[in-house]
């Protein structure tokens, strides 16, 4: 458990020192207003010159589980909100030594290149299968919803 | 150019000739042609003799070149070269390094040289180890010398002293290039490199050593004769030999590890010693702060009170100061960074009781870094830096320190001073600084911002409440004054400490002080037009992160939501406006029905604007209609609400008219927006959380369609425009799927009350589901608002029997629509509808099996002409078990999991639902063992393992048999070694695999690996992603 919260603590000063522009990851906060290292508040940005750009999105981060709040439309995405994203399954490519910044980057990449071979949501998924412009537009939507801080 | 057929050595001088003429460099075809031959040649049998005539070549390009071609022939050469060769190249080559230190080579000849002798060193037939000790002896010997010999002679005594600069300077090169080298072959396979790395890694105190014997001489201020270009190479090299000795000694193991780890930290005392020498000081202390960030061990308590005494030195102080002062000086930051490193270092310790001197000194440097001009990131990127040592402090003393410790107010303290340094570093620009900006720099501000409200909120649980009066008191004198900047500062800060404050009312006297000002009111008034739009913005996010406080100080709301409402008109604050009026709606709505009227006619303009958008108006909307559900009366609220709503149905009659006039997509946002809207209303209508109708508690005998206010008395035509608004669009805009999400969400708004106004009959919401075709996008959503339906009439389902009934048969007739015509299988019908008939399962069993005739209105050829209509999706969720689409198969598993549960609710019901799992447990049973012998997709084993875990757990007698029989009729085989097939699984696997499943017990887990195994087993182990 130490080691765990050891590892997670090296993380948060990584992330201090270095961390991708307009990201941002931070340990919640207890009643005690200390801080619990294991679940993590994040924004992702929008990657520029995708349908995304524009946008910031929240994540809570569980180790190793992402889960947007609120629910993000994706295909990707659960209706709960978490990512489904091959680096964040322990049965997949999961590593304990995946950083904060890789499983961001990862999402953020997913966001506007989605894995049509692992849907998670009816609603996001159909529409990027079956209508692309009015996925697009849907999208579009989300970015509008979710502006920078 | 030559083509291979003349003296290769004559050709390769001149192709490094015109490699670098003047006349060949703009043209790259002709550069390409050169590397190619060069290549050719630099890898061919004459490349030795190539090597050495391009080494003793006429200009430094020959001789570089001649130096690359070694490396470049060991490496290809690499499968020919054994111990003789390479003890023979070996020795060669530092023959050769010798005598080109000896004819005072120029730096990049030597280095590349340096490079080919550590390319032949890391060979693993040679058999050298203290390379280094080989090298500077055979320096100082002037020729080659043994490794034998070298070791007879002191290496740090005897060989360093006699070697003079250039020898020592040359050494240093070969130093770090064998230590960068030895660390790269710690990534490669350790059966490759292994013996290379073991012989590398003798020379690591070597290495230090000559690192310990260069400092003093470089460190005091003349560098004794040196010239300066050379003091400065000695200075540079020296500290990158340290740095890369020092990452060798702690990622390998070492015999000496102890000797060698006091050597380096000792190396680190003086390099801290070279900050005082003004030619070295920058490059040691970058040299430091990376060493700081990546290999803390390097330093010990000493070589801490060394550096200290360095940091608290005006040499340092003094960079740091005019750094501070906006003067130019490029080595402040080198300084700030380094002092950011030690800082860090110590954390909490650097608070020691009392305070040293020095590391006084050193927190009186880093406050002063909050004075730097200029804003954060942009023109100053030293605050950054040194918050980043702040914010480790006040996140750490919660953790590390109670309130009883000595140290804890000298802490708080300082961190009091940082926050009265950092409130000028959060001024936002003004729009004529902020014209200049890109969005990138924009951004970075921002994120400057919220790291400093993050360190706000680290410190307050220590400094407490004065922290928020400290911005409480700049906020009222900057709103008094009229300064809008400083005022938009210190709201910022209010604003995110709100998380800190605002639930439990400890601020709520700093609060008042500033919401209660004369200056406030007047604001609220509207009579303050010269509030600048940033300002603006930020106070209208701060009302919404104070929801609890104005619950508190309802008597405040009026005036603060006419600020909200009158910044809705202003595109960068439309946003944050209706975020933060929803929640002060949602909060207060009890105390806000008087100001309905008010509000009604601020929406009146409001929605006229161009800010009013599909991220806006819904918000603004919700809000309202959170209020109006506060009315005390229908009569009331069905004044309002008529107002509003006759609005829509005019914009949806417009809407329509546009989409006629092939204004379509313009058309087709205006209709979305306005289903929103109508939508939004529905939702504050029902978000009166602590009056929530109980679904399952109503009376079971009552009809689901009561006659009320709202369907048949005054509040019909307030319904009627609804419906009307709805008709209009969905006809309009037939298979939008945004139309239909909106639409969706406004039939489901009633579905949790007993009456209202969203409460429609239910055959709207039928018609409305029966009303869309086969395979468009969208039927998810439709299909989950009639699963909606169905669960929220589930307590008094008789009642509602035949629109059940009406919109199975409707998904069933899609259904076997699909099974007749495989070229309109439509994924999304398949698993939404499948998804359907899994969850009204449970309480809708009784009807759906009622279903014993067949469908109506089936083609004549139709197959299911003569079976019962509940077959048809029974035998279609069979069909789907087998789909590649792992939605489709996901939902079909969740249906058979669900049949698999029913149980009956009398003896007969039991009976009757038996006779149908005995009719489909056969076929369910072959199509899943089918599927996980191998067919289907790895992600799809946990969906098709949990019907399986189902069957066997819930109905083992009817399932094991039909699981047995499946198994039997498995027959999979691969080819032995002679190609003869040889079966995949033996009786004893099949019985095995059902064995283990029932000592699993129906464990999730448990069962799934067994699954994935039988799985593996059928397709093959190199599907393993073990493997």
């Amino acid at each position: 458990m130490t080691l765990c919260l050891n590892r997670l603590q090296e993380e948060r000063k990584q992330w201090r020192r270095d961390h991708p522009f307009g990201f941002v990851a931070k340990p919640q906060r207890t009643p005690q207003a200390t801080l619990d290292l294991k679940r993590w508040e994040c924004a992702i940005p929008g990657k520029k010159d995708t349908l995304w750009e524009g946008c910031v999105l929240k994540l809570e981060l569980i180790f190793p589980d992402g889960k947007f709040t609120p629910p993000l439309f994706h295909p990707n995405v659960y209706p709960s909100g978490t990512v489904c994203l091959s680096i964040l399954n322990e049965e997949e490519a999961w590593r304990p030594a995946i950083t904060i910044k890789q499983i961001l980057l990862g999402i953020q990449d997913l966001l506007n290149d989605p894995n049509p071979e692992s849907p998670a949501q009816a609603d996001a998924y159909n529409l990027f299968k079956k209508d692309r412009p009015a996925y697009e537009r849907r999208v579009r939507q989300v970015v509008r919803d979710n502006p920078p801080m | 150019m030559g083509s291979g057929s003349g003296d290769p050595i004559s050709e390769a001088h001149t192709l490094v000739t015109e490699l670098y003429s003047p006349a060949n460099q703009r043209n790259p075809t002709r550069i390409n042609d050169i590397h190619t031959r060069l290549q050719q040649l630099q890898r061919g049998e004459h490349a030795w003799q190539i090597a050495d005539a391009l080494l003793r070549g006429p200009s430094v390009h020959h001789r570089f070149m001649g130096a690359l071609t070694f490396t470049v022939k060991v490496n290809v050469s690499s499968q020919d070269i054994d111990e003789a060769t390479s003890l023979q190249v070996f020795e060669h080559l530092i023959h050769n390094f010798v005598m080109i230190v000896k004819a005072g080579e120029q730096a990049m000849v030597v280095r590349k040289l340096a490079s080919s002798l550590v390319t032949i060193f890391k060979h693993p037939t040679c058999p050298c180890e203290r390379v280094l000790w080989q090298v500077a002896a055979s320096l100082a010997h002037g020729g080659y010398v043994s490794e034998q010999q070298a070791r007879t002679v002191d290496f740090a005594t005897s060989v360093l002293p006699n070697l003079d600069t250039q020898q020592v300077t040359a050494l240093l090169f070969f130093s770090v290039t064998l230590a960068e080298a030895t660390l790269r072959l710690e990534d490669e396979p350790h059966e490759v490199s292994g013996p290379a790395v073991r012989r590398a890694v003798t020379n690591t105190q070597d290495g230090l050593l000559l690192v310990k014997y260069i400092l003093p001489q470089i460190s005091d201020q003349s560098g004794g004769d040196l010239d300066t270009q050379i003091h400065q190479t000695l200075g540079s090299e020296v500290m990158n030999s340290w740095k890369a000795w020092l990452n060798v000694a702690s990622n390998c193991s070492l015999s000496d590890a102890a000797e060698v780890h006091d050597l380096a930290v000792s190396c680190g005392r003086n390099i801290m010693e070279t900050l005082r020498v003004p030619i070295l000081s920058e490059i040691a202390a970058t040299t430091l702060t990376q060493v700081f960030e990546s290999r803390r061990s390097a330093f010990d308590d000493t070589s801490i009170w060394v550096l200290s005494q360095v940091l608290a030195d005006s040499i340092v102080t003094n960079h740091i100061i005019s750094l501070t002062e906006g003067q130019e000086d490029s080595e402040g930051m080198t300084y700030v960074d380094l002092l950011v490193a030690y800082l860090s270092h110590l954390q909490l310790k650097v608070f020691s009781d009392p305070l040293k001197p020095e590391n006084a000194k050193i927190l009186t440097v880093a406050h002063t870094i909050f004075k730097t001009p200029g804003y954060a990131v942009i023109d100053d990127p030293a605050t950054p830096r040194v918050l980043e040592f702040w914010n480790e402090i006040a996140e750490g003393v919660l953790d590390e320190l109670d309130a009883n410790d000595p140290r804890w107010q000298m802490i708080k303290a300082q961190l009091a001073q940082v926050v009265l340094g950092l409130f000028n570093k959060l001024l936002y620009p003004s729009s004529d600084e902020l014209a200049d900006w890109s969005d990138e720099e924009r951004s970075e501000f921002n994120a400057f911002r919220h790291e400093a409200c993050d360190y706000l909120l680290s410190a307050y649980p220590i400094l407490g409440v004065e922290l928020v009066s400290v911005f409480q008191e700049s906020a009222t004198s900057h709103l008094q004054n009229g300064d809008w900047r400083g005022f938009e500062a210190a709201m910022f800060c209010i604003a995110q400490l709100s998380e800190a404050v605002d639930e439990n009312g400890h601020a709520d006297q700093c609060l008042d002080a500033i919401f209660g000002s004369d200056a406030f009111a007047r604001l609220c008034a509207g009579g303050e037009t010269g509030i600048p739009l940033k300002a603006r913005q930020t106070l209208v996010d701060t009302f919404g992160k104070y929801e609890s406080y104005f619950e508190r100080h309802n008597a405040l709301l009026p005036g603060v939501l006419n600020i909200l409402f009158e910044s809705l008109n202003f595109e960068s604050c439309a946003q944050a406006a209706s975020r933060s009026f929803l929640t002060l709606s949602k909060a207060c709505s009890r105390v806000l029905t008087s100001e309905l009227p008010i509000f009604l006619d601020q929406l009146d303009r409001f929605r006229t604007k161009p800010t009013a958008t599909s991220s806006t108006m819904p918000k603004v909307l919700e809000g309202i209609a959170t209020i109006i559900q506060r009315l005390p009366t229908d009569e009331e609220k069905v004044q309002t609400l008529e107002r509003i709503l006759s609005f829509f149905v005019q914009e949806a009659t417009k809407a329509q008219q546009e989409a006629a006039s092939s204004a379509y997509d313009i058309a087709r946002s205006h209709g979305h927006l306005i289903l929103s809207c109508i939508a939004s209303i529905g939702k504050g209508l029902r978000s009166d959380a602590d009056e929530v109708i109980n679904v399952d508690a109503a009376a079971a005998d009552q009809s689901p369609y009561p006659p009320s206010f709202w369907n048949s008395g005054p509040g019909s035509r307030a319904q009627q425009l609804i419906m009307e608004s709805m008709r209009l669009l969905v006809v309009g805009f037939p298979v939008d799927s945004n139309m239909i999400d909106s639409a969706c969400d406004i039939l489901k708004s009633g579905y949790t009350e007993s009456s209202g106004l969203f409460v429609f009959p239910p055959s709207m919401t039928v018609d409305f589901i029966k009303s869309f075709p086969l395979g468009i996008s969208g039927t998810d959503v439709i299909m989950g608002t009639a699963s909606s339906f169905l669960a929220s009439h589930a307590s008094h389902f008789m009642h509602i029997r035949d629109e059940a009934v009406a919109l199975m048969i409707h998904v069933a007739q899609l259904f076997s629509s699909m099974l007749d015509n495989p070229d309109m299988y439509d994924p999304e019908t398949a698993n939404a509808g499948i998804d359907f008939f899994a969850r009204l399962m449970p309480k809708y069993y009784t009807v759906f099996y009622s279903l014993t005739g067949p469908l109506p209105s089936l083609a004549a050829n139709s197959p299911h002409q003569s079976t019962p209509a509940f077959t048809v999706p029974m035998n279609f969720a069979l069909h789907a078990l087998t789909r590649p689409e792992t939605l489709t198969l996901r939902s079909a598993s969740a249906f058979w999991m669900a049949v698999v549960d029913l149980r009956g609710n009398s003896p007969e019901e039991t009976a009757a639902l038996d006779r149908v799992l005995e009719s489909f447990i056969p076929r369910l049973s072959q199509t899943v063992i089918n599927q996980i012998a191998g067919r289907c997709a790895r992600s799809d084993l946990a969906s098709l393992s949990d019907v399986l875990r189902r069957l066997i757990f819930k109905q083992m007698a009817l399932a094991r048999p039909s699981i047995n029989a499946a198994l039997e009729t498995l027959d999979l085989h691969t080819t032995d070694g002679t190609a003869h097939p040889v079966p995949i699984l033996s009786p004893q696997d099949k019985s095995r695999f059902v064995q283990s499943l029932v000592v699993a017990r129906g464990a999730r887990q448990q069962s799934v690996e067994i699954v994935r195994a039988f799985w593996l087993k059928c397709r093959g182990m190199s599907y393993d992603y073990a493997q």
